[in-house]
This record gives structure tokens, C-alpha cells and sequence, in this order.
């Protein structure tokens, strides 16, 4: 899988680094000072990166943890993100890190101690109070898992700090290593789930929606909290019945009790990795959609967003209680919001 | 088109024959051979004349972004044995220090090791490398012409600590010669990753018909550009020209190909197959 490992001179005798670096005996293994000089270069094309991406190793300097993009989040009031690695191994082409970056290669920061104290700070900042970290924005959180064995580590820490909440979002079916510990209440494992035809078409090298379901699962019946991540939401002709069908699918497999959430996003793109993914990928039938450019971000118009949406809320809503569905762009949030208000429910929780 | 650059004319001699390259006339400032979509260049020793040499090249040929560029030529190593094929998996500059790290994408097993560029015949071959006189100039360079999956530098190992420096022209061609079918398979796979830029890099030109009716300003242009093409992968043909009777101008046919656009019904989902659950998942 990895022909090349790329690895900062500072980190060659780490002890996460050489493991990992065991783990490929047959890559070629290249040092180098910082991992941006293999990274960051701009002659590079993303989309032949990908037939071979290479894995780098390095050390994280300066921030780790972040804050969410507003709007991102699933109930809490403090949310942050934190990514110790940098692009993903499958590749779906609606992807925006294939906008975001210009290599395809996998970074791995293995100073995961640096992610633990950052975190660990602001749960100390927001004192008394549940904090929400996000994993798998910039990367799936457990597909690389066999290689990396962050998330054992991460685990051990989330159980010495309760008020520390975590999603690890992921289309992966790497959950053995979630297996070798008890359950964690302030652990959520959220599957990012499309339509079985979706996936097909755009998911490249991830795993089927089938074996996603049968992972979560299992998480379920092992008594792990599970989140239903419906983002982004496409549209087509026939998506009404395609969401519907992929929402029953779901709510058959996963117990209700279980289920700590579910989100709700439309596509939705910035303009400028719009941009770049449709140069990769002019002949993309996707990029050919109904977009249209609305606050530096592409996505689909108010009214087909609007439409989808509520189509997909009301769907939901048939399955699951309105307090545990969040919805991801700020239309959609007023939307939901207001749909809510009229209906006279519980509050819809606006990420 | 894929482009080849060499230092020295021993090294170029056996690539020529079995690529039935052609002198190309009239002779400029480094000696080129050309047999259609496939180019040499001769640069003569040093990362300065190479550097040059890929210049000259670009321009020589067709000036075209995102082409394969293949550095290919003799080099010293530490330990692996002459004879030996390798690729460059990092490009050092020894007098200035930096260091480039061509991605690697081919799929043809050759070994990989890090490559120093000096500017004096290396006799002491301090670290496990190969040491070669070009490829930090041939790389700076051809990466301002190509997006780097494109650019690699390919070296047959000639001398080992305490080998004869001074090697035969005709012993230099030999070492080339033996490991023509490895250049040959990098070079086939390079030429076919620069098919995958340039098919996606120039769009088939869809827009002639229509600017030969009507009048399209600069912006108006790319607007019918992006439209025909989003029509052309939507729908997989173009509709037939309007009349000029129906679109009176440039912002008319605009007009008439967004309204043409938005009532194409999206499909965007394939039919799942009974495979789908079991297609090709990346394994970690």
C-alpha cells in the first residue's frame, strides 16, 4: 500500500515513526528537514499523487487543537478539532481535501502527546464544562488506524479526562482496536453514510455503505455511542427515494438507543478548492451539477438546498428524536430551526 | 510528449538507436533528436548546461505544460553495485543544500535511493547516495515545466568507492544499453501519466461554432467555455446551435445554454452492482 515514507530527521528515531516505518518493509524510506518541503511544493498534481500516495511522518509544532468552523458541532458549546494526520486514504471525489492540498500524500504527526496537552488545555480553559473535540476533519479518524494507533492512545486519555467529548468520524471498518477497551461515554464513532448508489459512484477505495453499517453495528451492540453523519447530501432526481431508502436501511440496523446523533450536510464546497477539484476533474459529472456560488462557498441554490433539506429532516424525523439531529450550513440551520418552531418540538440543537 | 535529457552524447547514443530518434534541424545550442511525440536533449556535463538544456528543449519543442521530462544518465553510489538502475527518490544540491523530493508514481520496480548533485566528480562518496553532476538543475527546471509526478531522474550506477572515474565512451553506452527496457517502461509510464494531465489540462475545444456566429467578449468566452463543457459531461453530447434567430447575441446563446443546462435531469448515481459491497477498498 505505502511505497515511500517520507520522514523528518527529527522524528527517524521516534518510537511511533520506526514502528510504523516496520510496517512497510519494502517502502523506500527518504528523510528530510520539514515535512512542507515534500507537502507544500506547488508543482504538484493531486490527482496522480493519489495512484501512489506516500506516507510522511513528522512532528507537530504550534497549535494543535482548534476551533470548529462556526456552525460545526453536535450539541456541545465549546468546539474544537484537531487533526494528527492530513489527507485520507480513500477518495471520494466530493471530497475538499483534494481542493485543500496540493499532495495526495498521507501525513502522520506521531508527537500525538503534543494533540493530548492541547486538548488537555481546554478542558482546563472551559472549566466544569464538557468540551467537544472533532477528529477526521482533515483525515478519517480510523482508516489509518492499524498503521498509527492514535486513537488507542487517544482512548486511554479520554478515559482519565470525562469532560473531554470526542467524535471520531470515518467511513472505515478499522474497529478492532475500539474493541480492546470498554466502551467510553464521551466517545461518539460516526459513520459518514451516502445513498449505497452515491457511495459506489463517488467513494472511491471506501468501504460499502453494507460493511459500514455492519460496523456501526456492532460499535452499537458492543455499547459504544454511534453517530449517523448524512454529509454532504447530493442532489440528484431520484434522491427522495434514495435517502429515504439509505434512512430505513440505517434505522433497521442501528439501535435508536444507541444513537447519540445524526447531521445532516448539503454539499457545499469554498470557491477557491471548487476551483482546483474541478481542474483535477473536469469530466466530473458531480462539478457539473446545479451549483452556484453563494459567500465564497459553492453549493447547490437556496431553494434546492431548502427543498433537500427538509425532505431529509422530515425523513428523519420519522426514525429519530428532533434533539439529536444538527444540521451543517447556516440555510440549513434556519431551516431546521424554524421547521422546528413551527412544529412546536423540541429545539433543534444548531451546530 | 515526453522528454529526455542526457549529459553526455555516450550516454544519448544507445537511447537513440532504440528509439529510432532523429536529429532535429537546424542545430541550436544543445543537439535534440525527435521521433514524434518523444524528445532528447544533450546538455553536457553539469547542473548548469542541464538546467539550460531543459529550457532549450521546452522551447525547442511544443512549449506545452505538464509533459514528461526523464533525466537519465551515468551516476556514482556508496554501495550499489555498477550496472545497477535506480530512480531518485530525493534530489540534493550539494552547494546549496536544498533538496527536492520527486513523488513517485510509476509502477516499475526500481530501486529508489537519494541522489546529491555535485559540481566535481565525487571520489569519496561520503553518504549512502548516488552522486550524478545534473539532476538538481534538470529538476528545478523541468518542475516549472511540468507538475513533478512528471519529473524524475533516472541513473545507471557507473563507479563505487575506489572505481575508475574515467570511464570509455563505448563503456558508458554499454551501461545504458543494459538497461534500456527499464528507460523504455519509465519512459511508456511517463508518457501515459502526461496523457492523464494534458486530457484533463486542454478541454476538447467545444466553443468554435459558436464564436464563429457570434461575438463573444474575453469574459463571455470562458462563460461559454464552462457552460458547453458542464452540457458535454451532463448530457454527453452538445445540443445543435441555436438559429441566430432565436439568439440574437453573445449573451442570448448564454442565455439559451443555461436554460438548456438546468433542465438536463441530474443522475448522478451509477446502478449498484452486485459487486458493490466488495469493490477495491484502500486496506490500511
Amino acid at each position: 500500500m505505502i511505497d515511500t515514507i517520507y520522514v523528518e530527521n527529527a522524528v527517524v528515531c521516534h518510537e511511533r515513526a520506526v514502528n510504523m516505518i516496520k510496517r512497510f518493509p519494502d517502502a523506500a524510506c527518504v528523510t528530510c528537514d520539514r515535512y512542507q518541503e515534500v507537502f507544500n511544493p506547488k508543482a504538484q498534481n493531486f490527482r496522480l499523487q493519489k495512484k501512489k500516495p506516500a506516507l510522511i511522518l513528522a512532528k507537530k509544532f504550534g497549535a494543535t487543537v482548534l476551533p470548529a468552523p462556526k456552525g460545526y458541532g453536535i450539541g456541545g458549546e465549546h468546539n474544537y478539532y484537531f487533526s494528527h494526520m492530513l489527507n485520507c486514504i480513500y477518495d471520494c471525489r466530493y471530497c475538499f481535501l483534494q481542493g485543500m492540498y496540493r499532495s495526495a500524500h498521507y501525513v502522520v504527526f506521531v508527537n500525538y502527546e503534543r494533540f493530548f496537552e492541547g486538548m488537555a488545555e481546554k478542558v482546563k480553559t472551559h472549566a466544569g464544562e464538557d468540551v467537544w473535540f472533532f477528529s477526521g476533519y482533515d483525515c478519517d479518524s480510523l482508516a489509518l488506524e492499524p498503521v498509527t494507533g492514535f486513537v488507542r492512545e487517544l482512548l486511554a486519555w479520554l478515559r482519565r479526562h470525562p469532560r473531554a467529548q470526542v467524535e471520531l468520524r470515518t467511513k472505515s471498518t478499522q474497529i478492532r482496536s475500539l474493541f480492546e477497551t470498554a466502551p467510553l461515554s464521551n466517545v461518539v464513532i460516526a459513520y459518514s453514510l451516502t445513498p449505497a448508489q452515491t457511495a459506489a459512484t463517488f467513494e472511491h477505495k471506501a468501504p460499502s455503505v453494507e460493511k459500514r453499517l455492519a460496523a456501526l453495528a456492532e460499535l452499537a451492540e458492543r455499547g459504544w455511542n454511534v453517530g449517523l453523519r448524512f454529509d454532504p447530501v447530493l442532489y440528484e432526481l431520484r434522491y427522495q427515494d434514495l435517502y429515504q431508502r439509505l434512512f430505513e436501511d440505517v434505522f433497521d440496523r442501528v439501535p435508536q438507543n444507541s444513537i447519540h446523533s445524526v447531521t445532516l450536510g448539503p454539499f457545499r464546497m469554498p470557491k477557491s478548492y471548487f476551483r482546483n477539484v474541478t481542474r483535477l476533474y473536469p469530466d466530473e459529472a458531480l462539478f457539473a451539477g446545479p451549483f452556484e456560488s453563494r459567500d465564497k462557498m459553492i453549493s447547490y441554490s437556496k431553494d434546492c438546498e431548502q427543498q433537500m433539506m427538509s425532505f431529509c429532516h422530515d425523513q428523519l424525523l420519522r426514525h429519530t428524536a428532533a434533539d439529536k439531529i444538527f444540521t451543517c450550513s447556516p440555510l440549513s440551520r434556519d431551516l431546521a430551526a424554524n421547521r422546528v418552531d413551527r412544529n412546536d418540538s423540541v429545539g433543534i440543537h444548531n451546530g | 510528449m515526453t522528454n529526455l535529457v542526457v549529459a553526455l552524447q555516450a550516454e544519448a547514443r544507445p537511447i537513440i538507436e532504440t528509439l529510432d530518434l532523429v536529429q532535429d534541424r537546424p542545430a541550436g545550442i544543445f543537439p535534440v533528436y525527435c521521433n514524434g511525440d518523444l524528445s532528447l536533449v544533450v546538455s553536457g556535463i553539469g547542473r548548469i548546461h542541464c538546467a539550460a538544456a531543459v529550457t532549450h528543449l521546452f522551447h525547442r519543442t511544443a512549449q506545452r505544460v505538464d509533459q514528461a521530462w526523464l533525466n537519465i544518465g551515468i551516476a556514482g553510489h556508496q554501495q550499489v553495485p555498477i550496472g545497477s538502475v535506480l530512480l531518485a527518490s530525493r534530489i540534493t544540491e550539494h552547494a546549496s543544500g536544498r533538496s527536492w523530493y520527486p513523488p513517485y508514481v510509476l509502477d516499475v520496480k526500481l530501486l529508489r535511493s537519494p541522489l546529491v548533485t555535485v559540481d566535481k566528480p565525487e571520489r569519496c562518496y561520503p553518504d549512502c547516495c548516488a552522486y550524478d553532476m545534473e539532476a538538481a538543475g534538470f529538476y528545478q527546471i523541468a518542475c516549472r515545466c511540468s507538475t513533478a509526478e512528471l519529473v524524475q531522474s533516472l541513473k545507471i550506477i557507473s563507479d563505487n568507492p575506489g572505481s575508475d572515474l574515467d570511464l570509455a565512451v563505448d563503456e558508458i553506452s554499454l551501461l545504458i544499453a543494459d538497461q534500456m527496457s527499464a528507460i523504455e517502461s519509465a519512459v511508456r509510464q511517463l508518457s501515459d501519466l502526461s496523457h492523464v494531465v494534458d486530457t484533463v489540462r486542454v478541454p476538447p475545444d467545444l466553443s468554435s461554432l459558436y464564436l464563429e456566429q457570434w461575438h463573444f467578449t474575453v469574459s463571455q468566452r470562458h462563460r461559454l467555455a464552462t457552460l458547453l463543457g458542464r452540457l458535454k459531461v451532463r448530457s454527453g453530447q452538445l445540443p445543435n446551435l441555436p438559429g441566430t434567430s432565436e439568439c440574437q447575441d453573445a449573451r442570448g446563446v448564454l442565455r439559451w445554454l443555461e436554460s438548456k443546462l438546468s433542465a438536463l435531469p441530474v443522475n448522478l448515481s451509477v446502478p449498484q452492482g452486485k459487486d458493490a459491497a466488495d469493490r477495491d477498498e484502500q486496506q490500511s
